[in-house]
């Protein structure tokens, strides 16, 4: 029995009555009376206070386990998705890394030097990077098939993106992933983009991202004294993106 | 009556923790195990890769003169002399990059220089690379590169097939496999296995070399 706003609520089962002409219990015998009649009710011992409070602490628990579970999912998806893409985009990064060197390696000597061999003034304003058509096969200079085929090999970029077994070369359309691979005649620049599929991604949320990372690598001149200064103008294929 | 009731919550609070806290460090034991290992991996692909790639910085027909040494990483000390410096080149970049969690690692040994290896196809068989003269046997990353002597004869590297079949095309390949030892570390209370980490690069010669 409990106060409403008005007048009295009495218990019937497990349904309330209200009941507005009825007054409180005011003699011993009354409570008494009372008191049998509340514990002759389904669940003898309780008292239906007590059996409302009973029914919400059971509705209390299963909010809580639902929300609970549903919170340590979406934690271990956030940290499983994490991990994996912290360790991409390391590998990714070193991609980039060792593509740029791959293509800063691929400077031939024999051009570079005759080419320093020509300058009369001391300082030649010569590119670094071998640019030229000298050693080009296809539409590709010789210091970006070098790059790029490292980038793809290095990140595992694969040829089918439903198969990881094929890996990409540097004959291979480079998008969407891939490795872009330009020089500016002084140092060679790549950048790595590869394409991650989350483990367990978040219902809601994309489960492919797209990880990017650039690097630079200037070459190996081999003498002991500068003889060439690199104005660093002539981007090709064409300036970076950023 | 009461006190005898907390007192027995609280023996099976205890036990309760007793039986969770050894699981829950077993959990972060193998957790941290993981992540290191992880980290491990991508440091030796990394420094497998970058060792091949750095062949390609020292001249073709470079040879270290005699008393050259090489790395000094961890009290390695490789002798050098009469193998191609593109090799030393090749060492020195792999322990250069091999600098955290040396002290779990138990590596395979290794020779340092080696040449002439074939991944064979149909009509070519598949060869193994055999030592250069005088390589060191101990070291912990293996380079199998091709030179050019003094006298102009072309030292074979490793020849890949599958690159410009079905001749193959003459690359760079560095090899190192080591085991993770977590059993000096606190981490061995939890930690019961041993992985064994592979790596393997090849690089491709500039087109000036090829």
């Amino acid at each position: 029995m409990q106060q409403g706003a008005r007048g009295w609520t009495r218990w019937r089962g497990d349904s309330p009555v209200r009941c507005s002409a009825c007054s409180l219990p005011s003699s011993r015998k009354q409570i008494v009376a009372l008191t049998r009649s509340l514990s002759n009710s389904r669940r003898p011992g309780l008292s239906p206070l007590q059996r409302v409070q009973t029914h919400q602490r059971g509705q209390t628990l299963i909010v809580f386990a639902l929300g609970f579970a549903l919170f340590l999912f979406s934690l271990v998806c956030l940290v499983a998705d994490s991990a994996y893409l912290y360790v991409w985009s390391g590998r990714v990064q070193d991609a980039a890394q060792l593509s740029a060197q791959s293509g800063a390696d691929s400077v031939d000597p024999r051009f570079l030097y005759n080419e320093t061999g020509t300058c009369s003034t001391g300082v030649c304003a010569v590119q670094i990077v071998d640019i030229s058509a000298q050693d080009r096969q296809g539409t590709l200079y010789a210091f970006q098939r070098s790059c790029i085929q490292s980038g793809d090999q290095s990140a595992q970029i694969p040829r089918d993106p439903d198969s990881s077994v094929v890996l990409k070369t540097a004959d291979d359309a480079q998008t969407p992933e891939g490795t872009r691979c330009a020089s500016d005649g002084c140092r060679v620049y790549a950048e790595v983009t590869r394409v991650v599929h989350l483990p367990i991604p978040l219902p809601g949320f994309p489960d492919i991202v797209t990880v990017r990372s650039s690097g630079y690598a200037a070459p190996v001149v081999g003498t002991d004294v500068a003889t060439s200064a690199c104005t660093g103008t002539a981007w090709v294929p064409g300036p970076p993106p950023r | 009556m009461r006190r005898s009731r907390r007192r027995g919550d609280d023996a099976q609070a205890v036990l309760e923790t007793a039986l969770v806290i050894p699981i829950l460090l077993f959990l972060i034991c193998n957790f941290i195990a993981v992540m290191v290992q992880v980290t491990v991996q991508q440091q030796l692909n990394s420094a497998t890769a970058l060792a091949a790639q750095s062949r390609f910085q020292a001249p073709e027909s470079a040879v270290d003169p005699a008393g050259t040494r090489c790395c000094g990483a961890h009290g390695v000390t490789l002798v050098t002399a009469g193998l191609p410096t593109g090799c030393r080149y090749a060492a020195e970049t792999f322990y250069g990059t091999m600098i955290t969690y040396t002290g779990l690692l138990r590596w395979q040994a290794a020779t340092l220089c080696t040449s002439g290896g074939d991944s064979g196809n149909e009509t070519n068989p598949r060869l193994d690379p055999v030592a250069y003269p005088g390589s060191p046997a101990h070291a912990e990353v293996s380079c199998d590169i091709g030179s050019v002597k003094a006298g102009g004869a072309v030292v074979p590297g490793y020849v890949d097939r599958t690159l410009d079949p079905p001749s193959g095309l003459d690359v760079v390949t560095c090899s190192a496999a080591a085991s993770l030892d977590f059993a000096n570390t606190p981490l061995a209370w939890g930690v019961f296995w041993t992985p064994t980490l592979h790596a393997q690069a090849e690089a491709l010669p500039p087109p000036f070399r090829q």
